[in-house]
This record gives C-alpha cells, sequence and structure tokens, in this order.
C-alpha cells in the first residue's frame, strides 16, 4: 500500500500573478533566472513541504500538460517580432525538466527526478510511475506533482487544449509526498495502472464502498448519474467552480479532498473511450 | 520474483539512413553530416548537422508520423508479438525540447488575428504516444518522457523495471529527436555547437553536433541475444545545464549501476560514453571514469560522431546502434579524434575493435541535472 503524507499546492483561475516575491516567501530562498512555470513547481513543492525533510533519494516525479508554454511564446517572439536567437536563459527553462532540477535544489534530493506527460491522462501518468518506484523500492519516498500554467491570450489555450471557449481556463502546481509507511499517513492512495473501459469502471465502483466520486475529462451529465447509481451511495465530490481548466486538475482534486473531506474518494478521469481511477482512503 | 528484461526487437533511422545502411555506415566510418544555417544579426552562419536522410521532416508534421509509423512498424513486427501482446504492450517516448505539435499553432498565434483559425484540438506533450497508441492499438499504459538528453534513456529503465517487477509483460521505448530551430539556436546562442565536427575527448574538441533520429526497441521476458541488465538514474542539482567537471556524481552513479546489477568492474567490456564533445561534460565524464575504474579504465567510445547528439532520442538511438555494432562484429571506433586533450589524459578507442558480445556500460547525461547510466549484456 502506498500512503500521502503530505500534500499542498497552489492554484489561480484566470488569473496569473506575477509570483516572483511569493516563491521567495514561501522558498525561503532567492532563485534566480527562473520563469512562472518554474516558479508555479516551487511554490506548489513548497506548501508541501512546509518545513520537512525527506530522505535524500527521494524521488521527484513532475507532470505538466503542455509544460512552459510562456517561455515557447517568448522563444517566438524572440525569432519573429525581434528577429534575435533565443536568449540562453530562455532557452534553458524551455527545457521541461529544468523544474524538477531546482525543486530538487529546494529539497535537497538527488534521486530519481523525472518529467512526464499523457494525451490524456496527465497527473495520472507520473503518479502511475511514483507508485511504480515505491513499490519496486520499499525504502524510497516520491514527491509527485502536476504544474500547468495559464496560457494567453486565454482563447490560445483553449484552443490547444481542445477546450471550447466557455472553459474557465486556471493554473496549478499541485503535489502529494508519497511512501510505503503507514505511520502518520494522511490517506492510502493507489491508482489503476491501465486505463479501464467502461465495464471495468463499473464493476471497480461497485466493488468498493465508496464514499465520493469526482470526475474530470469528458463527463457528460448521464454517465455521472449513471456512475453514482450504481455506486451504494457515493456522493459526487465537486471542485469545479473553485478551480479553472487545467491539464493536471486530477492532482488538484486530490489535494481539495484532503484539505476539505474524509473518507474514501475515486477520482475518475475520461477520455476517448478510456478511464483512469485514482483511489484515496483517508486515515482519519 | 523479479524478471529478467530482453531487448527483442529495435529499429532506427538516423542521419546514416535505416538499420541495415547504418551498420555499414559505422562499420566504414563514414557520418553523413550536412549544414543548417543561422541567422545571426543579419549575417548567415553555418553550422554542421546531422539530417535525417532523403526528405527532411522540416516542420511537416505529418512527415514526421509517416517515419514515426515506420519505425515502430519495423520494431514491433520484428519482435513476434501476438495480437493480444500488442494489445498489452505498454508505450514509453523519450524526446527533450520543443514539440511540434505545441510548438507550430503557439508560433502561429504571434498574429492574434490567426488564432481563430487554430482548431479547438488539444497537442503537446503526450501526442505521439498516443498517436501510436490508436496507430498500432496500443492499449496499456503510456509515458512521454521529458529529461532532456537523458529523456529516452530514462524511458527505457523505467520500462525495465515494470517488465522485471511483473507489472507488464512487454514495452515499445521509442526515442524521438527531429530538427527544431529553437532548439538549434539555442545551443547556437549558449556557445555549444561546434562550427566543425563533433570530436568527443579530443584536444581541439570544439563543441556539440546536433542530430536527429527515430528509434524503438521492444522490451520483455523473452530470451534474445541482448539483455538490458539495469540501471539508475539521479538528479545532480550542481548546474542546470550539465554535471560538476570533477565527475564525484557522475561515478557515484556509476558505482551504484554496478553494485545494483551485481557487475564486478572487470567485467565491463567496453563503455558507451555520452561523449558529447563540450569541454566540461567530456571533462566530468573522464574523471568520472577514473574515478570508478583507476588505472584500468575499460575501452570507451562515444557514438554521437556518427549520428550527432540526438539528444532525448540518444538514450535509444544510441542502443540501437550500439547492438549493431557489435552484432555486427565489432565495437566502433570513437570517430574524429585525433590528439589527448592533456586535462583529459585518456584516449577513447581509435580503432574499431573486434567482438561479437560483452557487457556494456552506457552513459547518458542531461540538462536539468539528469543523469542515467545502465548496463547491457550480450553473451557469446
Amino acid at each position: 500500500m502506498i500512503y500521502i503524507q503530505a500534500y499542498g499546492g497552489y492554484n489561480s483561475i484566470e488569473d496569473k500573478i506575477d509570483l516572483k516575491a511569493l516563491t521567495k516567501q514561501i522558498t525561503g530562498q532567492n532563485f534566480r533566472r527562473i520563469d512562472h512555470f518554474i516558479q508555479l513547481g516551487l511554490i506548489g513543492v513548497g506548501l508541501m513541504m512546509d518545513g520537512r525533510d525527506v530522505p535524500e533519494n527521494t524521488s521527484i516525479y513532475i507532470s505538466s500538460g503542455q509544460s512552459d508554454l510562456s517561455v515557447i511564446q517568448r522563444l517566438r517572439d524572440q525569432k519573429f517580432v525581434y528577429n534575435k536567437l533565443p536568449m540562453p536563459i530562455d532557452f534553458i527553462n524551455s527545457v521541461s525538466n529544468s523544474a524538477g532540477f531546482y525543486i530538487a535544489k529546494f529539497v535537497k534530493c538527488s534521486g530519481k527526478n523525472i518529467f512526464v506527460s499523457h494525451h490524456r491522462f496527465t497527473f495520472e501518468s507520473s503518479l502511475q510511475l511514483a507508485i511504480s518506484d515505491i513499490m519496486t523500492h520499499s525504502n524510497r519516498m516520491a514527491i509527485v506533482g502536476g504544474v500547468d500554467e495559464l496560457i494567453e491570450p486565454i482563447s490560445l489555450g483553449q484552443r490547444i487544449h481542445g477546450v471550447n471557449k466557455d472553459t474557465i481556463m486556471g493554473e496549478g502546481s499541485n503535489w502529494l509526498l508519497l511512501g510505503s509507511e503507514e505511520k502518520n499517513a494522511l490517506a492510502s492512495i493507489d491508482c489503476s495502472f491501465k486505463p479501464l473501459d467502461k465495464e471495468g469502471l463499473k464493476n471497480f465502483i461497485v466493488k468498493n464502498n465508496l464514499k465520493y466520486l469526482s470526475f474530470s475529462g469528458e463527463f457528460g451529465k448521464d454517465l455521472i448519474k449513471e456512475l453514482l447509481e450504481i455506486s451504494n451511495g457515493a456522493k459526487q465530490f465537486h471542485y469545479e467552480e473553485t478551480c479553472g481548466y487545467y491539464e493536471t486538475v486530477s492532482a488538484y482534486v486530490l489535494r481539495y479532498f484532503l484539505e476539505t473531506k474524509n473518507g474514501s474518494l475515486l477520482h475518475i478521469n475520461y477520455s476517448n473511450g478510456q478511464y483512469s481511477t485514482i483511489l484515496l482512503q483517508s486515515c482519519f | 520474483m523479479m524478471h529478467t528484461v530482453f531487448i527483442q526487437s529495435s529499429d532506427i533511422l538516423c542521419s546514416l539512413g535505416d538499420k541495415h545502411q547504418s551498420t555499414i555506415s559505422i562499420k566504414k566510418g563514414l557520418p553523413n553530416i550536412s549544414q543548417k544555417e543561422i541567422v545571426n544579426e543579419g549575417d548567415i552562419v553555418k553550422y554542421p548537422y546531422y539530417t535525417l536522410p532523403k526528405e527532411p521532416i522540416n516542420r511537416d508534421i505529418n512527415k514526421l508520423k509517416e517515419l514515426l509509423f515506420n519505425v515502430v512498424n519495423n520494431t514491433i513486427a520484428d519482435a513476434g508479438l501476438s495480437p493480444k501482446e500488442i494489445e498489452n504492450t505498454a508505450i514509453y517516448i523519450g524526446s527533450s525540447g520543443l514539440d511540434l505539435s505545441v510548438e507550430v499553432p503557439v508560433h502561429f498565434s504571434m498574429n492574434e488575428s490567426y488564432i481563430n483559425e487554430i482548431p479547438y484540438q488539444r497537442v503537446g506533450n503526450g501526442y505521439y504516444a498516443d498517436l501510436l497508441q490508436n496507430k498500432f492499438g496500443l492499449k496499456s499504459v503510456a509515458f512521454t518522457y521529458n529529461t532532456a538528453c537523458t529523456s529516452s534513456a530514462n524511458a527505457l529503465l523505467d520500462a525495465s523495471e515494470m517488465i522485471k517487477s511483473g507489472q507488464i509483460e512487454h514495452a515499445l521505448v521509442v526515442g524521438l529527436e527531429f530538427f527544431e530551430e529553437v532548439v538549434f539556436t539555442g545551443f547556437f546562442s549558449m556557445q555549444l555547437l561546434s562550427p566543425t565536427r563533433l570530436a568527443p575527448f579530443d584536444s581541439e574538441r570544439d563543441g556539440i553536433v546536433l542530430g536527429e533520429a527515430i528509434s524503438a526497441v521492444i522490451l520483455g521476458k523473452d530470451k534474445s541475444d541482448w539483455e538490458l541488465i539495469g540501471g539508475v538514474s539521479n538528479c545532480e542539482t550542481y548546474s542546470v545545464t550539465g554535471a560538476h567537471p570533477d565527475g564525484v556524481s557522475i561515478a557515484a552513479l556509476m558505482k551504484k549501476v554496478l553494485k545494483l546489477c551485481n557487475i564486478d568492474l572487470k567485467e565491463i567490456t567496453a563503455i558507451k560514453a555520452h561523449g558529447t564533445a563540450s569541454a566540461l561534460n567530456d571533462l566530468a565524464e573522464i574523471n568520472a571514469m577514473k574515478l570508478v575504474f583507476g588505472n584500468d579504465i575499460p575501452d570507451f567510445y562515444s557514438l554521437k560522431p556518427y549520428i550527432g547528439h540526438t539528444l532525448g532520442g540518444c538514450g535509444t538511438a544510441e542502443l540501437v546502434l550500439q547492438m549493431l555494432s557489435v552484432d555486427s562484429g565489432c565495437i566502433p571506433k570513437s570517430l574524429h579524434f585525433e590528439s589527448i586533450d592533456r586535462q583529459l589524459n585518456l584516449k577513447p578507442l581509435v580503432e574499431h575493435k573486434l567482438l561479437i558480445s560483452g557487457t556494456f556500460l552506457m552513459n547518458h547525461f542531461g540538462f536539468g541535472g539528469n543523469n542515467t547510466s545502465y548496463i547491457i549484456r550480450k553473451l557469446p
């Protein structure tokens, strides 16, 4: 069994504020030459760590839908608007795992540091790897989270995320500290390794005594109603009004649940006929 | 129970050509290097680049898809998997830097009046894994790694660990890197590109030469000639652009790998070095070898002078070339090496060495502090 030892994060709806001061306030360090995406990562991890230490070999798994989009925009402008070569610092920050470098520096970890993505189940892919890592190396801990930044103009973000123009966009950086130690754990967590089909999902829901279900992705109201009906009395856990759309929102759902509820939560992400599930059971 | 992981099939398309052409070109020591232009403050300068043969991709995502599908199709076919096994095959893609699928619309959006012409269609990281899943009917898990130059090496390690622990039966691991102007000019801005040639460990080395490649392997439990014994990935926070030149961190990584794989120093036949030909990275790697092996450093060489530095794709691309070389009866000389650097005081392999089997340490290091090393073996 894998346990959540800590959680934390940052979330913003359609508001991209300058995070430099907040990064310094939360991490207590003055990171130079980093951009908004990396700041988001550091703030989220800083809020989760809250002054705690982790073993040096702790693994770090970061997921993001589209990484550092504002840097790509800057590189674009340098080339097409100003006819300049890329600024070295922007080029370095455009490498996705630069965020992992600064996070590793902040938490003083030299273990595995992996940046992953997925077309549909973005945060779930990093969670799967983190769980697999701890299951294979039982004495290891893992910091796992999702970071997505708001891209402006909002209409561009909606188009390249493939969401409609009414979607409220957001950004966030949400993190969990995982380990195999049950002592002082906040919750247990598991993630379906392979995507499920609808029948597989229904069987899973029927077999488990769940208190809450939450949904992200391309869910219709009818399907949500159907799944709640077969769930033996589970309620829908609503988070939708508290965050905008971003691809690692599953990480936000877990954090928000841990902050506000107790009991069991099955978070279901759906896309293109496939379902990915995260089962969380609070320890209190 | 931990399972043994074998490399069951592979394919590559790189500047040398396909798998067959690559084998011949390595044996002959003949790289295929072209040039790319950079406009710098109004002046046009030309730098060497290892371009895919025939029609370059040139930001044509459909062309990229066609080449990717071809390499993956060959790899899956050669593995001899049943339809059910293919369906259950997990996919791991490693690629660095930018992604055409997101970069093109973002560039297109520079003129705000064009934004309305961009379709509402999800692009970005994970796009290629999804394409491959749909094309080949792979219904298991999919992971896209973006850890700079260690991307596909890390993909190999995770795939291998999941097979070892019994979580999956087979893994398709793909390394993908193609020409991207921002990446090319970004390396130029950082003054890391060589204007001449890629000459790892040479006294006159003056930087890297980039290249593009698409490569793939199928990993599984079915016995084959090549075993992926194991490896380790870590993060060194000395500098976001490279390892500490003293080599201490890389040496610790290599020692961990040897210990994990239960391989004695003397069992290492040769080291496939990361060997980028940048001054500090080569220094760090040589210092690490000295710390690990003392005075008995095995033969070592870099494959990058043959195909360029294929960045996130180099993990699988160099694995495939390594296997092709040994399968054809040799390990390759480190091309373009002419004279010993006094600071390194060590000479890579300067002539092809005949052998048909061995245990090989494979090194990959990248931006973001990511260092990865693993061991493969071919039994006689």
